[in-house]
């Protein structure tokens, strides 16, 4: 999460935005927001696709809460840190399409990963880093570690995912969630022990000395 | 989760390490524990235990930054401020297209044409109505019909004559002896029978 002094300047930048368009000068507040858009773009980016787990559903998460954002920014409070109320508006979103490619996978039989898929041709490009073997270990592991948390309930891989992806603590997760701080905390505890079961390293009982 | 305990003899499990970490991670702060201060072995596993986590953060945390380079980022702000413009211009009302206006000339003028229709139409219902009340009003003069004997050929049958004009003064009595004489045969071997038949005029003097 941005340290104090990104959070002032947030909470700033999104005062200045919610006056200019009371004001009616749209683009300069445009021009405002889109700072507020280049300084959390990256970290929704990556919270939407840990929740979709997929880039273009990501994407189009990330801009639909962007633009949501602006046009309701006259309800933001300051009393609560803007990337707090983003990122709320953003899991809501993700959970809203989650919900919905559900449905939609219920009639219609995706495509098996073939050659032609996005991720298989990134992996197909030749490039400079680790070996093929390394690369292909690297893949399986994210493959299982990806598998193991889609199996956690959703408040457990939420919780998981904002504490320990994004380093929220557990006010900050509780303000996003809605979730009451202990239980943001048993969440993570269990999210954690079914982690280790699923993956295989829990296997580490204590011992007598 | 159990709560935090003191220095104890038995080494920490996993799911005590989940809870110290939990604690850890939920309050922002190091972990501290006075049995990992003391236990070698256990600090060891809890470094392990930690490890594991991180390998799963930076893991988790490159794969999402691999989905979303740099280029689809700048891509998706710029769309991201597009779309907040859209938003924001009024919305335009697209006029329906309009006839050219040379079309519009070849078109006969449609007023006094519906003018000399609307006239037609009036006058074909005055018309109409006035037909109507004729026929209506001459045909009870015309059509009365009024048996007729035909001595001529059948004298017997009753003929309908619709050129005689209705006699209103003729009462019952004349118009029985009327049918009366029609009737009577001109034959003379049907005369006898004739005669036993009782007459219309004998019953109306006997009733006198």
């Amino acid at each position: 999460m941005a340290g104090t002094p990104g959070r002032e300047a947030d909470g700033v930048a999104a005062s200045a935005v919610k006056a200019m368009q009371a004001e009616g000068r749209l683009a300069e507040a445009r021009e405002r927001y889109a700072e507020l858009v280049a300084r959390h773009q990256r970290r929704a980016t990556r919270i939407a696709y840990h929740y979709v787990r997929d880039s273009a559903e990501a994407d189009e998460a990330v801009q639909d809460a962007f633009v949501k954002a602006y046009s309701h920014l006259s309800t933001f409070r300051e009393e609560l840190p803007f990337e707090v109320w983003f990122t709320r508006i953003l899991i809501n979103g993700c959970l809203d399409r989650i919900k919905a490619r559900t449905r939609r996978e219920r009639w219609i039989t995706s495509m098996p990963d073939g050659p032609g898929g996005e991720r298989d041709f990134a992996e197909r490009t030749p490039g400079h880093g680790p070996s093929p073997e390394a690369q292909l270990l690297s893949r399986e592991r994210r493959r299982q570690v990806a598998e193991a948390i889609a199996k956690l309930p959703d408040r457990q891989r939420s919780v998981f995912m904002l504490s320990h992806y994004e380093g929220c603590t557990s006010r900050e997760v509780s303000a996003m969630t809605g979730l009451n701080e202990s239980t943001v905390r048993v969440h993570l505890f269990r999210a954690i022990r079914k982690l280790r079961v699923l993956l295989g390293e829990g296997a580490a009982p204590a011992r007598e000395k | 989760m159990t709560g935090t305990t003191g220095v104890s003899s038995e080494h920490l499990d996993d799911e005590r390490f989940a809870e110290l970490w939990t604690n850890a991670a939920a309050e922002g702060q190091p972990v501290s524990h006075p049995h990992l201060q003391g236990c070698a072995e256990c600090r060891l596993r809890f470094a392990s235990f930690t490890s594991w986590l991180e390998d799963l953060r930076v893991d988790a945390i490159a794969e999402a930054e691999a989905a979303m380079p740099a280029d689809r980022l700048a891509a998706q702000r710029s769309q991201i401020l597009r779309r907040i413009e859209a938003g924001e211009r009024p919305a335009r009302v697209i006029a329906f297209p309009k006839q050219p206006v040379e079309a519009r000339t070849a078109i006969p003028a449609p007023r006094w044409m519906m003018g000399v229709a609307a006239a037609c139409f009036i006058a074909g219902l005055g018309l109409g109505q006035m037909l109507d009340l004729g026929q209506r009003y001459l045909a009870p003069a015309v059509q009365p019909p009024q048996l007729v004997s035909n001595p001529g050929v059948v004298p017997a049958v009753a003929v309908m004559n619709p050129a005689t004009p209705a006699t209103p003064a003729t009462n019952d009595e004349a118009d029985l002896e009327e049918l009366e004489a029609a009737s009577t045969p001109r034959y003379e071997a049907l005369r006898a029978y004739d005669n036993f038949t009782p007459r219309a005029a004998d019953f109306l003097q006997s009733a006198r």
